[in-house]
């Protein structure tokens, strides 16, 4: 009876301990916050949301007209920059050259005023292009990017003041937001030298060169805040 | 004993020893590890070996420390060059700032021919492309080629490099990314920028980048991605093409305690700076990640996927 008893006692011991064992192996994995569902699903309805825009960019009829205006305007843009930059004489990209181009860029364009390329007849397309990319649940990311460089959020940086005004200098020592992917392949290209950017909901056409900006559309996005 | 008090007790020890169990993260576990500066890496003949450092330039004592730390370890692994993931300069970049957080940290390191390769991050003026110290050649996006002794020509073989600047995606730079992915005969191919496409820390995983840049390294071939953008030291398990993501963003600037527990990652340390070194022989590429105060926060090699067959991915190099 004795050894029938002892027996028993040690199989449920071994019972225990294996099942201790395999339960605080599992433990560790079960108790973390199982993030890869959500990441996957998020990073997916993200990916479809990306190359939907990349293949989607056809403005409507009544825009395109306003959009050649804007492409003609830009290009425009490039070409008096690249004259500038020859008329300088400098073969050699440099950070002096750089001011001196921006010097000569804001002589030039003295009277350039904001709308001198974001006319108002194209306006209603960025703002819509921008909604479309910045808007409902699938666009967090996007907003998120756009709200993490802008100079208007501090982060963990001293905030720098960029003053939107045509012809000022974009300063060297401020962020500058992300531009999301899914926006870059939505708004109209742009000629080499010049960058769209976002400082609060103002989009921002920015000579990346001289870093100036060159023109701007007020309150071009929707409500960037993360809720 | 009876078994009723058996059980019992078997229920509370149970309870007990399975509150007590760490979260699978190891960065608790790091945090704790005794402070050492032995080198992990194998120091083997004709290998690439160079330095990761991310979101350094404040001219922070700390900054400074992690730079001094660097020049220590060159002694043991004497790194030809040094990626930059970002952030590179942080503020005003006047030539008093270009010094104060650049030139006279890595003084030792400029000094003895190491040369710096730059990726640019949000905080960085796009213009210190020009700056010749970052070797960025004038673009935003570049690539260049690495082999034993440090920087070679496109021409020539070794692991090539892919410097993006992920806050400006746009067509042509994704354009050129594909031509000079789909042309490159390499067998190792490194992306490095800012954003981390896989991340748990403040900012966490830019998505939408992923989108567009995940599809692209794993049709051709990149095996590893080095990032900061977020102010910690993350090693993500293989991810799609069995790539390896870091994050390496404590160069300088660090947030602790800023990683959210998930099971995609295989290592995470967010109690102090660090910088990484790695070494690549042959299929193998090789890593530790250093602290500022000289820890070994993690280690490893990646056996490059798609090469014929050696040890596990990711194994603990000792």
């Amino acid at each position: 009876m004795d050894d029938h008893a002892s027996f028993a006692r040690r199989g449920v011991a071994r019972f225990l301990i294996g099942t201790l064992a395999a339960l605080c192996l599992a433990v560790p994995v079960l108790a973390s916050p199982e993030a890869t569902p959500d990441e996957k699903h998020e990073a997916g309805r993200v990916a479809k949301k990306v190359k939907k825009a990349r293949g989607t960019a056809h403005p409507a009829e009544a825009e395109r007209e306003a959009l050649q205006h804007f492409q003609a305007e830009v290009a425009e843009y490039a070409e008096f920059h690249n004259k500038l930059l020859a008329q300088l004489g400098s073969r050699e990209e440099t950070v002096a050259a750089q001011k001196a181009l921006a010097r000569a860029i804001r002589t030039k364009r003295a009277k350039a005023r904001p709308g001198d390329i974001f006319r108002p007849e194209v306006q209603p397309l960025f703002r819509r292009l921008l909604a479309e990319q910045l808007t409902g649940p699938d666009a967090l990311d996007a907003r998120k990017a756009i709200l993490e460089g802008n100079p208007t959020e501090t982060g963990d940086s001293i905030p720098v003041q960029v003053v939107v005004r045509v012809n000022a200098v974009y300063p060297p020592g401020a962020s500058r937001s992300t531009m999301p992917a899914s926006v870059l392949a939505t708004l109209p290209p742009l000629p080499a030298p010049l960058h769209y950017r976002f400082v609060d909901r103002d989009l921002l056409l920015v000579d990346s060169v001289a870093g100036l900006i060159v023109d701007f559309l007020p309150a071009a996005t929707p409500d960037l805040t993360i809720k | 004993m009876n078994y009723a008090r058996i059980s019992r007790l078997f229920v509370v020890f149970l309870v007990a020893l399975c509150s007590a169990t760490p979260a699978p993260l190891a960065t608790a576990a790091a945090a704790q590890a005794p402070v050492t500066s032995a080198l992990t890496l194998p120091l083997k003949d004709g290998s690439v070996r160079f330095a990761v450092m991310g979101d350094t330039g404040d001219g922070s004592p700390e900054q400074y420390a992690v730079a001094k730390q660097m020049v220590a370890v060159r002694n043991g692994f004497p790194f030809d060059f040094v990626i930059m993931v970002g952030d590179n300069i942080i503020g005003a970049d006047a030539p008093a700032d270009m010094r104060n957080k650049f030139e006279t940290p890595y003084k030792p390191l400029l000094d003895a021919g190491v040369v710096f390769q730059a990726a640019l991050g949000n905080h960085d003026n796009p213009n210190q492309r020009l700056y010749k110290p970052f070797n960025m050649g004038g673009e935003r996006y570049y690539t260049f080629r690495a082999s034993k002794g440090g920087i070679s020509k496109l021409t020539e073989g070794g692991v090539r490099f892919f410097a993006i600047d992920t806050d400006y995606l746009d067509k042509p730079q994704l354009d050129w990314l594909e031509k000079e992915l789909s042309s490159s005969s390499s067998d190792w191919k490194i992306a490095f920028f800012h954003h981390p496409l896989y991340s748990f820390g403040t900012h966490g995983s830019a998505l939408e980048s992923r989108a567009v840049l995940e599809p692209l390294f794993v049709k051709y071939g990149v095996s590893a991605v080095f990032s900061g953008h977020d102010h910690v030291y993350e090693r993500i398990k293989p991810q799609k093409g069995g790539i390896v993501y870091w994050v390496s963003g404590s160069g300088g600037r660090l947030r602790k305690g800023d990683i959210r527990a998930s099971d995609m990652i295989a290592k995470g340390f967010d109690s102090d700076q660090h910088f990484m070194i790695v070494e690549i022989v042959g299929d193998d590429l090789y890593f530790q990640a250093i602290s500022r105060t000289g820890e070994t926060v993690d280690s490893g090699v990646l056996h490059r996927p798609g090469a014929p067959a050696a040890g596990a991915s990711t194994a603990p190099a000792r």
